[in-house]
């Protein structure tokens, strides 16, 4: 029950990082009495109320809010930030910040090393994959298949979304085969879909697109998210850390990136608060856990890990700490890195870091002839699903539309610019207060989350020359995006060509890819067709592939209990065990998967 | 200058941050400059709209000197942020140490006249409460 | 065969109490509404005056008081609907016209929209005030709160005593009852539905318990209804106008003794006590900012008096507005009243339909 100094004694099982997926590793360990230590690279700050409170004043104050902006820089334990990543010119890596890119494409995506991981700045979208997207390969000749079914992986939904606390109506999310057991519903009710969502809805009514001669629906549903909404029977909505009354429901911040006030949206502090309670539970924050160490007989038997006084300043001092089993759970790249850097779980195959993958999300905007409402509510609250799976996969990428609500956010920004710009033209006084009233209400964004394929030389690496403040290894990353999702994003335009046309917007304001100013083409791709399509995408922050699950020892890191192939008390946890993206936002996937493979944990601490 | 009223802007309780901050960033005398041609601006141009936008737009936004301090002030009131004065400006008077573009405080963030301006409120704050958004917007019009 | 039973002994029966008809207890029963309305502009000027991120101990206090009086409006509507009398809320009477005396009290001291200070704390306790130990209930011209309730509560025991009596009494519809967490939420407890005597009882000693203690302690005895005890509101406004938190060993009659809780009683909006639109008529500016809050506090009433009316999710609308006019409230405060005494404008929470 504490929030150790220096942890002795042999613990039942040791989990690396305090993110949603350890988080819900240590929960179930700790229900059946395990002794848990967790370690957790960042600080602990988000534990108190006014700790949380004043990463939210950091966000105000910070001029550009970028995801990692309401969090203190840790150069103990860096985390790669939005700021930092630019485009790649050929053959010169992007060497700004923690993460080592080396392209050819950037890899836009962050994460964050604090403890509650990611999931402190996550938009909170927590839709299953479907029944198709874990057999790929057999279904569509297309990447590979899971060494486990929808099926198999159903119960463990369920229990993840009344751990996490999802807000949705069974009805709404019952499409592609995701079926439901009798008598399950999400433990609340489903978030209000906002105005701009309902207007859409009703103006695309009926409407379909083409995809490889089919006609697929174009229908606006309303989104599972993990933020608290009207609870259903059984269920009470867990609010703030420090101050369960706050949070009970979505206010409406639209901050939930990078951000939420109110804590309304799930964040794994919210587990790990209700673990310390327990006295099987240990956390030991600013312990950067550097190296998995062998045993004689091929098991682990230790991790060791630097622990630092003061971020960037020390004193730093290296421990080991020693279990029964040993789960990382320190987000795909770290995880990947740990490996690599302990040069284990590499005996049958090079795996390891290979396959990254993300979402690659490609938008487009235009300014609707009336009010929209943007800039309220959570930042989506509901998508085009229907083109989530198809035949099409043979062809292309499937992806989930993202109908956002917070105008032209990714795109440039709003209001800063808007309010600059207008005065810059000397618009001032009542004219400024009505030009911004008359056109920020009207913007409308629609983004693809990108279905991607694994690629071997899609890859997490490591190199001495790149080295962090504690002398950890920086991530480096290789990364490239291929036809198949290429291909998705010139289709997707046709979503939006549909959508912004049911709108009755002028063809002049409906903008597709690079077409404004101070946006780079991130590629100009040229499709079966011979057109060529300026195209732009930024990361989706899932970072799925790294250390796969697989049938066998050879093709893949871990098992689909997510345990490693070489060291059977080693488990390798989260997002970077997807063998294939699919086009779920992944975490609730990856909380799922932490659960079923919780299961065997116990089997072996048996 | 913000289409603001008076009582509006003191509304924000950000008016002493603002009129101690400005001078500290560009002197007393442009300060005082900008304001005694704002006010003779203004009374000059009382209940003339036109007029007073052509005497604002003569006399201050396209004066080199005043016109880029005007829309800093702009820009606190609609923002809460100061932006780093453009290089002309900073080539002819001096780099003032504390020209710099940053946020004021929480406060002038959660003051930004801007989402009072497109009738919603500032992300992460003054929360409008759980369903707010699936209603119709105010609108202009209505919002009278 | 039965015998007569000792009810026919010659002993004369007890004086009915003072409530003893349902149109009385309704009658009783919609001036508690009142009551519990008329606490919460005061309340909310207090806590609006402070200004975000100061006194946040002190406001914290405060905030959890008027969630609580939040819960009791819900609940006394309750009551009202469960024996059948529809609660008025949107009504130009139902908002007292401050300085104001509480609605039927003794008229002993005066409520007043006044800003965070000792002057407000002050009046706060006297609201609060626990009743003496065996005070008599008061139907009217009430003393506490407390012993006003305490003739509602006799007045139920009594209906109730009548042959068939609660059966007669309880003919409300149950489906304008709010209760549970679905539409009422954020603190301050969960409403329960009121169908009998005993949740009627329930609903009166959370009300009065919550206020000035449960039982003669310092605490309002939420456990008992699976909450986490807290301070009743006496004792929390006494712990801010004291400076200093109550422990464990402190009892109500003494001061209380723990950790010291720092105030700082000029950070604050130094609003003009009693705002009235009618004092801004040649500040158009000023004046049309008041009338937005006073009819963003009227649309208030409305949705209350909507859920209290058959339609309870029309609270999830109430939400939206309160933080609409805890906005508009703080626009005010900043505003110069233009008196020249240093003074704010203030909120008025005058009728504007
Ligand atoms: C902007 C953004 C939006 C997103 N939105 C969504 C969404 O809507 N839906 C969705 O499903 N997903 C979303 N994601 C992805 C989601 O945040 C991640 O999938 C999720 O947080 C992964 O959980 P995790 O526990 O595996 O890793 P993390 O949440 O990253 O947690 C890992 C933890 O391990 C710690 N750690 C790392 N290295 C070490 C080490 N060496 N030693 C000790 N501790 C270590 C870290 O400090 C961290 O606390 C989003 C991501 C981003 C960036
Ligand atoms: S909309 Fe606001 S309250 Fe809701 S989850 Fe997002 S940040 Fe939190």
């Amino acid at each position: 029950m504490s929030v150790s100094q220096s942890p002795s004694g042999n613990y039942d099982a040791i989990i690396v990082g305090g993110g949603p997926v350890g988080a819900h590793v240590a929960k179930e360990l700790v229900a059946k009495n395990k002794r848990v230590l967790m370690l957790e690279a960042g600080r602990a700050g988000g534990l108190t109320y006014q700790g949380y409170r004043s990463y939210v004043d950091t966000y105000y104050t910070r001029v550009i809010k970028d995801t990692n902006s309401p969090y203190p820089y840790n150069p103990s334990a860096p985390s790669p930030n939005d700021t930092d990543i630019v485009k790649i010119v050929k053959g010169t890596p992007d060497l700004i910040g923690y993460q080592v890119e080396m392209g050819p494409e950037a890899f836009g995506s962050t994460y964050l090393r604090q403890l509650g991981g990611t999931s402190l700045h996550w938009l909170g979208t927590t839709p299953r994959f479907c029944p198709n997207d874990f057999k790929l390969k057999t279904k569509y000749g297309r990447g590979v298949d899971w060494p486990l079914t929808y099926d198999e992986l159903e119960p463990y939904y369920g229990q993840a979304e009344w751990s996490m606390g999802v807000s949705a109506n069974k009805g709404d999310q019952e499409m592609h085969g995701i079926k439901f057991p009798r008598g399950y519903d999400y433990p609340m009710e489903r978030i209000p879909m906002s105005y701009s969502d309902q207007v859409i809805g009703k103006a695309v009514k009926g409407k379909t697109v083409n995809f490889s001669g089919k006609d697929y629906p174009v229908q606006v549903s309303s989104l599972a998210q993990a933020r608290n909404s009207i609870p259903r029977k059984g269920y009470t909505p867990v609010g703030a850390v420090g101050n369960p009354d706050v949070g009970q429901r979505c206010e409406g911040n639209g901050a939930c990136i990078p951000i939420c006030p109110v804590q309304a949206k799930y964040s794994a502090l919210k587990t790990i608060a209700a673990l310390l309670e327990s006295p099987y539970f240990t956390l030991l924050a600013q312990a950067v856990v550097t190296k998995v160490t062998l045993g004689a007989n091929g098991r682990v038997n230790g991790v060791e890990y630097v622990r630092y006084e003061t971020e960037g300043l020390g004193p730093n001092a290296t421990f080991t700490a020693t279990a029964t089993i040993y789960v990382l759970a320190g987000h795909a790249v770290e995880n990947a890195k740990l490996l690599l850097a302990s040069n284990v779980a590499n005996k049958y195959n090079k795996e390891v870091g290979r396959n990254l993958m993300d979402h690659p999300f490609s938008y487009t905007w235009a300014l609707a002839p009336q009010s929209m409402g943007s800039f309220r509510g959570p930042i989506q609250t509901s998508g085009i699903e229907t083109l989530r799976d198809g035949d099409f996969r043979k062809d292309f990428a499937a992806f989930r539309t993202d109908v956002g609500n917070a105008g032209w956010d990714i795109v440039n920004y709003p209001p800063n610019g808007d309010v600059t710009e207008a005065l810059g033209k000397n618009v001032f006084g009542k004219k400024l207060r009505s030009q911004l009233a008359n056109t920020l209400p009207r913007q409308v964004r629609i983004g693809y989350d990108v279905e991607q394929l694994p690629e071997w030389k899609n890859c997490v690496e490591i190199d001495p020359t790149y080295k962090d403040a504690l002398g950890c290894y920086r991530p480096i990353i290789k990364y490239d995006v291929s036809d198949y999702s290429w291909q998705a994003m010139v289709e997707a335009m046709k979503v939006s060509k549909v959508v912004f046309d049911a709108l009755g917007i002028p063809t002049k304001d409906q903008h597709f890819h690079g077409r404004i100013a101070g946006v780079a083409d991130s590629k100009h791709y040229t499709s079966p067709d011979g057109k060529r399509h300026p195209l732009n995408f930024i990361g989706a922050g899932h970072h799925i592939g790294t250390h796969r699950m697989g049938f066998t020892k050879s093709d893949s890191v871990v098992n689909s209990d997510q345990q490693s192939w070489d060291h059977d008390n080693l488990y390798v946890v989260g997002c970077g065990s997807m063998p294939t993206t699919g086009t779920a936002n992944p975490t609730l996937t990856a909380v799922a998967l932490a659960l079923r493979s919780t299961k065997a944990m116990l089997g072996q601490l048996r | 200058m913000t289409g603001f009223s008076e009582a509006e802007l003191h509304g924000t309780a950000m008016a002493k941050t603002y009129f101690a901050l400005i001078p500290s960033i560009v002197g007393e005398a442009l300060f005082g400059r900008l304001l005694a041609i704002w006010h003779d601006s203004w009374i000059r141009g009382k209940g003339d709209e036109p007029l007073l936008e052509q005497l604002v737009t003569d006399q201050i936004l396209d004066d080199p000197d005043l016109g880029p301090i005007a829309r800093n002030v702009a820009s606190l009131w609609y923002l809460g942020m100061w932006f780093q004065l453009p290089a002309e400006w900073r080539n002819v008077h001096g780099a003032w140490a504390n020209d710099v573009t940053f946020v004021v405080s929480p406060q002038s963030y959660t003051e930004g006249l801007v989402w009072k301006a497109i009738h919603t409120h500032p992300p992460a704050a003054k929360q409008p409460g759980y369903g707010s958004w699936a209603l119709p917007p105010v609108t202009t019009e209505d919002a009278s | 065969m039965k015998t007569t039973s000792s009810r026919t002994s010659s002993l004369t029966p007890p004086l009915p109490p003072p409530i003893n008809t349902p149109d009385s207890l309704k009658e009783h029963l919609q001036t508690a509404l009142m009551i519990e309305h008329s606490t919460i502009p005061p309340y909310l000027c207090a806590l609006y005056s402070i200004p975000n991120g100061e006194n946040v101990t002190a406001s914290t206090l405060i905030r959890s008081v008027v969630m609580e009086e939040m819960l009791h409006m819900v609940l006394v509507a309750n009551l009202l609907n469960a024996i059948n009398c529809p609660p008025k809320v949107k009504d130009p009477k139902f908002i007292p016209t401050y300085p104001a005396y509480l609605p039927h009290s003794d008229k002993k001291f005066v409520v007043q929209l006044l800003p965070f200070g000792t002057d407000a704390i002050e009046t706060f306790l006297k609201i609060e005030m626990p009743a003496p130990l065996g005070a008599p209930p008061q139907s009217g011209d009430f003393r506490t709160i407390a012993q006003f309730y305490a003739a509602i509560r006799q007045g139920f025991e009594y209906l109730c005593a009548q042959p068939g009596g609660e059966k007669k009494l309880f003919v409300g519809s149950a489906s304008k009852q709010i209760d549970g967490s679905s539409w009422y939420y954020g603190g301050g407890g969960a409403p329960f539905a009121v169908d009998s005597l005993k949740t009627a009882l329930e609903a009166i000693a959370e009300i009065t318990e919550q206020g000035e203690g449960y039982d003669h302690t310092l605490y309002d005895g939420d456990n008992r209804f699976g909450q986490v005890d807290e301070l009743a509101h006496f004792f929390r406004f006494n712990e801010i106008r004291a400076g200093r938190r109550y422990q464990a060993t402190d009892t109500p009659n003494g001061y209380p003794t723990g950790a010291a809780l720092v105030v700082d009683w000029s950070a604050r909006f130094p609003m003009a006590p009693n705002p009235k639109v009618s004092e801004y008529a040649d500040r158009p500016e000023i004046h049309q900012l008041m009338m937005e809050f006073n009819r963003t506090y009227t649309k208030l009433l409305g949705s209350l008096d909507t859920a209290f009316n058959g339609t309870p999710s029309e609270l999830l609308k109430a939400v939206p507005l309160m933080y609409d006019l805890k906005y508009r409230a703080q626009t005010l405060m900043a505003i110069p009243s233009g008196r020249g005494d240093g003074t704010t404008v203030g909120p008025s929470f005058e009728y504007a339909p």
